[in-house]
């Protein structure tokens, strides 16, 4: 029985030069044609030629079918921020007038999604209890 | 007898043991650690790090390096032809033209970590690479990539990723 299918692949890319494209563990991702090959590296072929080690592809294919994109961190989408007066860049900003301040710890992070409030929380401030005891009280006062 | 004239990884090793040498050791979920080595085995070795003994699989190691060469120019001349290898024909020559025409060589790892620098000589599981920081052994194993180190890897090769 055959071994693996990998050479039979980079076999039909080596015979018509079509690219391969290929996924590694290091979240890279590369496109070539396919000089050569053995059973632990392949040769891709592009301005300059590399090696690549067969034990670190992880996804080999025939085209980009769908998007890969390398090395980039999944971030919670930012939330919608209250304009702020954007600040001055470091850089611009005169360096001889002020002595260093001290090192302060780290502000929160202002890309951090907060968690919402909950919505009791900012409702009226006049709940049925309160309304009434301001009834009475005016009452009273009246009363009296 | 071994297949390959050159023994790079058990010479290095065994030097270091001789010298124990404070060797800088980085394993495969990138963890540095500054060790001793105590033993060697085929696939293992005990190193001593913070007075503690630990015994390291070799199949987790990424690379070995010390700060000077532990292994002079002399031991990678005195190299013979062997026999090519028909399952690692391309591999073999690829890493010999860069042995003879000291091509710098980007080497990524699969761990993230990339090393610039000359390799000195191979075998069948480690490279031993001439960098700025002295020579590191470099696990097979360990291995992504091998290119040209002269020019920064950039977007032809990434480009379908847009």
């Amino acid at each position: 029985m055959q071994t693996n299918l990998l050479d039979d692949v980079l076999e039909r890319h080596l015979n018509d030069g079509s690219p391969v494209y290929l996924t590694l563990k290091d979240n890279t991702a590369l496109k070539g044609a396919v000089k050569d090959y053995d059973s632990y590296v392949v040769m891709l072929g592009g301005e300059r030629d590399s090696v690549v080690y067969r034990h670190s592809i992880l996804k080999a294919a025939d085209a980009a079918a769908h998007k890969v994109e390398p090395k980039k961190e999944v971030r919670p989408p930012a939330p919608v921020q209250r304009a702020a007066p954007p600040r001055p860049a470091p850089q611009s900003r005169p360096q001889q007038e002020r002595p260093p301040r001290p090192k302060r710890p780290p502000v929160r992070p202002t890309n951090v999604p907060q968690p919402e409030r909950a919505p009791e929380a900012q409702a009226p401030a006049m709940n049925p209890m309160a309304e009434k005891m301001a009834e009475w009280l005016k009452k009273q006062k009246g009363g009296g | 007898m071994s297949k390959y004239a050159l023994n790079v990884e058990e010479s290095f090793l065994e030097k270091a043991r001789e010298q124990h040498a404070l060797l800088r050791l980085s394993l495969a979920n990138r963890e540095r650690l500054s060790v001793v080595i105590t033993a060697v085995c085929r696939y293992d070795i005990n190193v001593e790090t913070d007075g503690q003994t630990l015994t390291l699989p070799k199949k987790d190691i990424s690379h070995i390096s010390y700060e000077t060469p532990l292994l002079p120019d002399e031991f990678f001349q005195g190299r013979t032809e062997e026999a090519p290898s028909l399952k690692s024909r391309v591999q073999d020559e690829f890493l010999e033209r860069y042995v003879k025409e000291k091509t710098l060589a980007l080497l990524s790892m699969v761990n993230g970590d990339e090393f610039r620098g000359v390799l000195e000589g191979y075998d069948g599981f480690t490279l031993s690479l001439k960098t700025s920081r002295g020579q590191t052994l470099l696990y097979k194993h360990g291995l992504c990539r091998i290119g040209p180190g002269y020019r920064r890897r950039t977007g032809p090769e990434r480009e379908h990723a847009n």
